[in-house]
């Protein structure tokens, strides 16, 4: 049968490097314990070695330093400071606390929103982000301001974001652009 | 100008001959509301937007195009708060519109029109606060988006 005669060509004889059966005047033919060991040892030096190979493949090539455009920076440090106001402003807003909430809310977005945008054009992280509530900010504490001047603030950062969009390209433009009719919205909303 | 612009720019004049094809059919259901105002006010200004797109793009040589006769997706409207929500549908949509115009104008690869780009904005942000005009009557806890036109 081709499978017997298969098998039994593949056998390794048991004898195969008996000491018995290994001539004492030939030692420099291993041992199949050695042959075996050794064999091992290759196998796993050769294994790590691969392995080293491709940690060094895999390890980021350094990349050329970049930077966030400047008009984005200076819109996430915006609204950073537009969240801390609000924070500051919000434990004594009484019938007005609900409309902060809101407009509170969608600061928080477009600091998440602008945060992520530096961070991808700028290639390194985009500092602390604020606080999911509104109670405590990580940003020095701001002067309490009225709702009156709350909503100039508003109208002073639609127009600012504007003209930061205008100083951009591309999805980032269009996002101050977004972020500057909002702040408009914000003004209507404190009316 | 780019063909993709072009083409936003005439979306943008869409959106405007429909808002102000809506409003006249929101308005009617708003007779004796204090909201009816507020849709006048909203309807010419979206009438006036229509009319300088129109010209603006006659201007730049090319041809506006023409209003639908009819916009079978804004009906039915049979109450004051169905207006109310068709108003603040009409305003988003807007506000989509120029934003996107916005962003074909702003292609960093693209021609820079400085002029659109400034028209869209202005745009975008009056179709903004005219949402949350209405929003503070139909849903006051959420008054406002946090992105317009996204």
């Amino acid at each position: 049968m081709t499978g017997g005669e298969s098998e039994e060509n593949t056998q390794v004889p048991p004898s195969s490097g008996s000491p018995a059966e290994s001539p004492a005047t030939t030692p420099v033919r291993p041992s199949r314990r050695t042959f075996l060991l050794g064999g091992g040892l290759a196998v796993v030096a050769g294994a790590g070695a691969g392995v080293g190979v491709e940690y060094w493949r895999d390890r980021p090539a350094p990349v050329p330093q970049r930077h966030a455009p400047a008009p984005l920076r200076a819109a996430l440090a915006a609204e950073r400071d537009l969240l801390a106001v609000l924070d500051a402003a919000l434990p004594g807003a009484g019938a007005a606390a609900p409309f902060l909430r809101q407009v509170r809310a969608d600061h928080l977005a477009h600091e998440r929103a602008l945060a992520a945008a530096v961070t991808e054009a700028g290639g390194a992280p985009a500092g602390t982000s604020a606080p999911p509530t509104g109670t405590a900010s990580t940003a020095p504490a701001a002067p309490v301001r009225s709702v009156a001047q709350l909503r100039q603030g508003e109208t002073d950062a639609s127009r600012a974001a504007a003209r930061r969009a205008r100083q951009l390209t591309g999805r980032n433009a269009a996002l101050l652009a977004s972020i500057a009719a909002c702040e408009a919205s914000h003004a209507e909303l404190l009316a | 100008m780019t063909a993709t612009l072009q083409d936003a720019w005439q979306a943008a004049l869409g959106a405007e001959q429909r808002a102000a094809f809506g409003y006249g059919l929101l308005g009617a259901h708003l007779h004796g509301s204090p909201q009816l105002p507020l849709a006048i006010t909203c309807s010419d200004q979206h009438e006036a937007l229509r009319d300088a797109t129109e010209q603006a793009i006659a201007a730049a040589g090319l041809t506006p195009q023409a209003p639908a006769a009819d916009y079978p997706d804004l009906y039915p409207v049979t109450s004051a708060a169905q207006a109310g929500a068709l108003a603040v549908r009409l305003e988003d949509d807007c506000a989509t519109a120029w934003r996107y115009l916005y962003a074909v104008a702003a292609q960093p690869n693209g021609t820079q029109a400085r002029a659109l780009r400034s028209t869209a904005q202005s745009a975008l942000t009056a179709s903004a606060v005219r949402a949350t005009q209405w929003r503070r009557v139909t849903d006051p806890s959420a008054a406002t988006v946090a992105f317009p036109g996204l």
